[in-house]
């Protein structure tokens, strides 16, 4: 295994040794506990070496939003759902102190896509019509060409392939990598592998990053993309490369927040899994930069391990039975319930649980126990397959702050498998295409993905505030009368993320609103008339509204109450907008409110919650706030 | 050694072990198990070292890390766990080795199946202690299906003596004046039954056991009748017991089964580093005889809550073969029970091929006696996310050497764990293969195997086999078939044989009289 800190170029990126940021956690001797400050950037990676102030700036609005996620994940569902609200075993870091030598625990799991598996593979329960043996499944996890292969509508408590089907999603140009583990594929003229880039980083932080310093973004994907490829087949990336543009304009979308272009995740180097490194600059594309399935999210990983500390009264011994009666993420991933029954099992111990800080999503050091090298003379001494897998973002190991030893697995970012340039420079002509895992020839990317894991740390604590009793299976109730908000974005930004269509391998096109993320728009204090869209789930469903039936919304204090100095009119509604709410695996009908928002000049800059009153109620304390669905900025935070 | 002396080097071993811990003595004071089992010294484990010894090894933060004296009162390793914390790889190792501390503590002398609790920790693994050790006390295969499908009795049935009296268990144990294991068998489980001869000339071998849990189920629903068998798979289904409220009427624990590669030690030099038992062994074309064996592999299998598949755990002698990466890299250290660092090609058998099956090797004609040049495929995992060798360092450096140095299980080292993390219950009528899903490691990770039990398929990984594993046959049958379990679930395995719920052991079952005696099957 190497390190590549990069392979020179003038970017600062590729000038520097990688160094862990050292999470911010004050300890208290009285309590003999640590209490951390602020959620640290993934891995520990500091994408602004160079630059304190910048990467200040992002810590602060990195720490903002995943605080949000975490208040959010707690919240849970207290709208239009049953037994799904105020998962308080699920504890904030930044208001709960954490015991001294409380160790964080890994939950890892194999990155290979295991729905595929299930419904199309052998060895299964239920069997599914397909039955494809692994080696065909490899190729369809490297194209995610299944159009062919329709999954039953209903798949929980068990797939019902007698019922309905529908295509096989996620949708989207890697939707279908749906374990938070993507990647790209560089080809030589023979159609042989030469590098596979893998990713797990979380859409939201790149989009943090971007509204931090988009050519520092550009930068990192310079960096990470080219770091030891061939010098002839390195990529150029500029900010037009990776900017939203305007599905009907084709001009580039002005972010309000920052007057700069937004950033389109699904870009000319961060869609698909095939990477073109040959031909003129212009001709390049291709890259796994950060995650693109919709459901692979971090504010969804948040979402899922909140919901999973909550017991339920059946269930609690099978994966799949509790993820279908927690609902929290999709059955016969390797994932989701794994993740969901290691929470659950952790907290019925008798613990709380946060993810340990950095939150997010890990790649692990593969096993390289089957893979075998082609007998090239030139290859050095000692020599294994393990040389070619090379940490491009994030580290091998990390110290936890709070035992003083190492976590128990990796916090890479972003790898790459390829022959080291120690090989090449010795004579070495064989490429990864050469290299067996099992006896197999490596042809496809997945083949690689299915020897490595990809893991979370969560951190459980003891004691538990309150022990929580065992709830019923989440559901909805008989009647629904509450809003539940969903997302909110600028409506410039929303107008142009929903309006762009993105066709998929799957047939099933998408808007590009599925790969948006949630993160609040920032307003300033004295601003006026901002346009605003918010996606909420109307208990009137997809009912058309006339305008005295539109609900009214409030921006909300951290106490709950209508924050006064947030006005808010509702300027429109669309009682349809279909597309995967970030975090959902498929689409579904959403419904739309226009906002026209304006802050005081006097406002105080933080972090608000929305309430949505739908027509002939009044607000109350007992409707619950949405946390974190807009920012009033402050210098310190402003981007 | 005569009966005399051994029991003098006993009794100044306990003396030493009890002025060795006598601080410790009011944590055990409460055990009334304790007092009930023997009088001798009050049972105490070790004291804390007088300078903590430098941290070593890691449990990867394991929820239940192993211990032989808990930190908590009263708790001791002695209680084989029932399952694991978590749903993790790092704490599916962490049972494995908690439950090899287990069923390696001293057997009650009176209750087959359970520690001897008086014993306390700081005789955990005695050097030249050739007494039983709890999972050895489990019944034995041959034990069970009996021959014409008779009921083999209640649990404890021919079991024990006087409690000072040591028992090693088995089936010629209770029939023998003096407790003896019978080791007959010698072929491993893959095709052909190869055998495995060290490197001293001496064949390995094998023995099968249950526990009570597994034994009460078999034996309450009369599982040890093939032909019982036949229906009772349909209906209700044989679901083997996992510990749980549902399965209670046959035990607390759930099903466990363990298979044990032991190695005749002639040279009595060795046996201080190795669980030693004694042993009437019957090579083949010769006569028994009663020998000293050593434990050089340990299979702990075991039906949990959380693991409907069984975690599948696999340990052996720290000396019998190198690694493959090892021996590349000029990086080992002999001596090796199974491995000749200076073989040469011209005078040994197999010309030094590493892993020679014999069954296939030459045709398949080769000398019991030739020794075969093992290696250990897989190296054992040090990955952060599977650091078997870093717990393997833990448990050495801070379970068993603080309460017993000289312990001959500071020898011993987990391979690696093997578990489904799609915890699937078998449906009633289930043909084989079963679905083994998301295994962990997964398929294109580690394979787990054992170089003395699965010595030529060390390619493969314990369910490879095991989701094959059929009910007793009440046709005549040459073999068992290994099916791909890709298959499982199909439509392709209608005609299979119905599954016996990943045991080997049930398709031993007999027909009882007026239906075909056969002989056992053939794999294990």
């Amino acid at each position: 295994m190497s390190s590549t800190a990069g392979n020179g170029g003038g970017s600062p990126l590729m000038q520097t040794t990688a160094t862990p940021v050292t999470p911010n956690y004050v300890f208290d001797p009285a309590s003999n506990s640590y209490r951390l400050q602020a959620f640290t950037t993934p891995g520990c990676n500091n994408d602004f070496p160079d630059d304190p102030a910048s990467y200040a700036r992002l810590a602060a609005l990195w720490s903002q939003n995943v605080d949000g996620f975490t208040r959010q994940a707690i919240t849970g569902n207290p709208w239009n759902s049953l037994f799904s609200s105020a998962q308080t075993a699920y504890y904030n870091p930044l208001v709960t102190s954490i015991p001294k030598g409380n160790g964080a625990v890994d939950v890892a799991w194999i990155a290979f896509p295991n729905r595929l598996i299930q419904y199309l593979g052998q060895n299964q329960v239920p069997p599914n019509p397909y039955n494809l043996p692994q080696s065909a499944l490899f190729p369809l996890a490297d194209s995610g060409e299944l159009s062919r292969y329709p999954i039953p509508e209903v798949r929980c408590p068990q797939p019902d392939w007698g019922g309905e089907l529908q295509p096989f999603g996620p949708y989207g140009p890697r939707g279908w990598l749906d374990e938070y583990c993507e990647f790209a594929v560089v080809r030589n003229a023979q159609n042989k592998i030469t590098r596979i880039d893998f990713t797990c980083e979380n859409p939201e932080y790149f989009q943090t990053l971007w509204r931090v310093s988009p050519e520092r973004v550009c930068a990192v994907y310079e960096q990470a993309l080219n770091s030891g490829a061939p010098q002839d087949q390195w990529i150029t990336v500029s900010v037009a490369d990776l900017q939203l543009l305007d599905p009907v304009s084709g001009q580039p979308v002005i972010d309000p927040e920052t007057n700069r272009p937004a950033y389109n995740p699904l870009n000319r180097f961060n869609s698909g899994t095939i990477c073109v490194r040959s031909g003129t600059p212009a001709q390049r594309s291709g890259g796994a930069m950060h995650l693109t399935a919709t459901p692979n999210t971090l504010q969804t990983e948040l979402g899922l391990g909140a919901g999973a500390t909550v017991q339920r009264s059946a269930g609690n011994t099978d994966p799949q039975a509790l993820i279908c009666c927690g609902q929290y993420g999709q059955n016969f991933r390797n994932s989701d319930p794994h993740i969901g029954q290691s929470i659950n099992l952790a907290v019925g111990a008798g613990t709380n649980i946060s993810l340990a800080d950095p939150p997010g999503l890990y790649i692990q050091m593969p096993s390289f126990a089957q893979y075998a090298l082609p007998a090239d003379p030139k290859l050095p001494p000692g020599a294994s397959a393990a040389d070619c897998w090379h940490i491009i973002r994030g580290f091998e190991h990390i110290t936890d702050e709070i035992t003083g030893t190492r976590f128990p697995g990796s916090f890479i970012l972003h790898a790459a498998f390829q022959i080291p340039q120690a090989w090449i420079d010795a004579g070495v002509s064989f490429t990864v295409g050469d290299i067996t895992i099992g006896g197999a020839p490596i042809e496809y990317g997945s083949q690689v993905q299915a020897t490595l894991e990809i893991a979370l740390f969560g951190r459980p604590i003891v004691p538990p505030p309150q022990p929580a009793p065992a709830l019923a299976c989440v559901t909805s109730p008989a009647v629904v009368t509450e809003a539940q908000p969903l997302q909110i974005l600028f409506q410039n930004v929303w107008d142009a993320y929903y309006g762009t269509t993105v066709n998929t391998p799957s047939g099933v096109t998408m808007s590009l609103a599925s790969n948006s993320s949630i993160i609040p728009p920032t307003l300033y204090p004295g601003e006026k008339k901002v346009a605003l869209a918010l996606t909420y789930a109307a208990p009137s469903g997809e009912k058309a509204l006339p305008p005295e039936q539109w609900p009214t919304v409030y921006f909300t204090d951290a106490d709950g109450s209508v924050d006064s100095s947030v006005s808010t009119q509702v300027t429109g509604f669309s009682p349809t907008v279909t597309y995967a709410v970030p975090g959902n695996t498929y689409p579904s009908p959403s419904q739309l409110l226009n906002l026209s928002v304006s802050v005081a000049a006097t406002a105080a800059a933080g972090v608000r919650g929305v309430v949505i009153v739908p027509a002939g109620q009044q607000f109350s304390s007992a409707l619950t706030a949405a946390p974190a669905f807009l920012v009033v900025a402050a210098s310190s935070t402003a981007a | 050694m005569n009966m005399s002396t051994k029991t003098l080097i006993l009794g100044l071993l306990a003396a030493a072990v009890t002025l060795a811990a006598c601080n410790r003595e009011t944590r055990r004071a409460d055990d009334s198990k304790a007092s009930a089992e023997s009088a001798a010294p009050a049972p105490v484990a070790a004291p804390p070292p007088a300078a903590a010894p430098p941290m070593k090894g890691s449990t990867s933060n394991c929820l239940a890390p192993p211990f032989l004296v808990s930190a908590t009162p009263g708790q001791y390793g002695y209680t084989v766990p029932k399952d694991f914390a978590l749903t993790r790889q790092a704490d599916a190792n962490c049972f494995a080795w908690q439950q090899f501390l287990a069923l390696n503590w001293a057997a009650s002398s009176t209750q087959r199946g359970q520690p001897d609790t008086s014993v306390p920790a700081t005789q955990f693994g005695d050097p030249n202690d050739q007494r039983a050790s709890v999972w050895e006390t489990y019944k034995e295969s041959d034990e069970v299906f009996l021959a014409n499908a008779q009921n083999p009795g209640p649990w404890n049935s021919g079991f024990g003596g006087t409690p000072s009296v040591k028992v090693l268990g088995g089936m010629k144990s209770e029939i023998a004046p003096e407790p003896t294991l019978d080791l007959s068998a010698i072929g491993q489980a893959s095709q052909g039954s190869p055998w495995l001869t060290a490197q001293s000339g001496i064949l390995t071998l094998y023995e099968r056991r249950m526990n009570e849990d597994e034994y009460n189920y078999i034996v309450q629903n009369k599982l040890y009748n093939a032909d019982v068998q036949q229906k009772f798979v349909v209906s209700p289904g044989i679901n083997l017991p996992d510990g749980t409220e549902a399965s209670s009427a046959y035990g607390s624990v759930g099903a466990i089964e363990t298979k044990a590669a032991w190695l005749e030690l002639p040279n009595a030099a060795d046996w201080p580093y190795y669980k030693i038992s004694k042993a009437v062994v019957t090579y083949p074309g010769q006569k028994p005889k009663t020998v000293v064996v050593g434990l050089v592999g340990l299979h702990i299998i075991h039906k949990t809550a959380l693991g409907q598949q069984f975690i599948w755990a696999t340990f052996e002698h720290k000396r019998n073969a190198p690694s493959k990466s090892a021996v590349a890299a000029g990086a080992f250290t002999p001596p090796y029970t199974y491995y000749n660092p200076d073989c040469d090609p011209a005078t040994d058998h197999y010309k030094c091929t590493v892993n020679a099956n014999p069954s296939t090797y030459n045709g398949g004609k080769n000398p019991l006696t030739a020794p075969i040049q093992t290696v250990r495929v897989t190296d054992i995992p040090t990955r952060p996310n599977n650091d078997v060798v870093g717990l393997n360092e833990y448990v050495w450096a801070q379970v068993i050497t603080p309460q017993n140095p000289d312990s001959v299980f500071l020898n011993y080292e987990l391979v690696n764990t093997l578990w489904s993390n799609q915890n699937t219950p078998i449906a009633a009528g289930s043909r084989t293969p079963l679905p083994t899903p998301q295994l962990s490691p997964g398929p294109s990770q580690e394979p787990v195997a054992n170089t003395t039990m699965e010595t030529y398929v060390q390619n493969l990984t314990c369910l490879d086999c095991h989701a094959s594993a059929p009910i007793a046959s009440v046709k005549p049958v040459k073999s068992t078939t290994i099916f791909d379990p890709a298959t499982a679930g199909s439509a392709a395995t209608a005609t299979n044989p119905y599954a016996s719920d990943y045991s080997f052991l049930l398709n031993n079952a007999q027909q009882p009289k007026g239906g075909k005696s056969r002989a056992h099957q053939g794999n294990r």
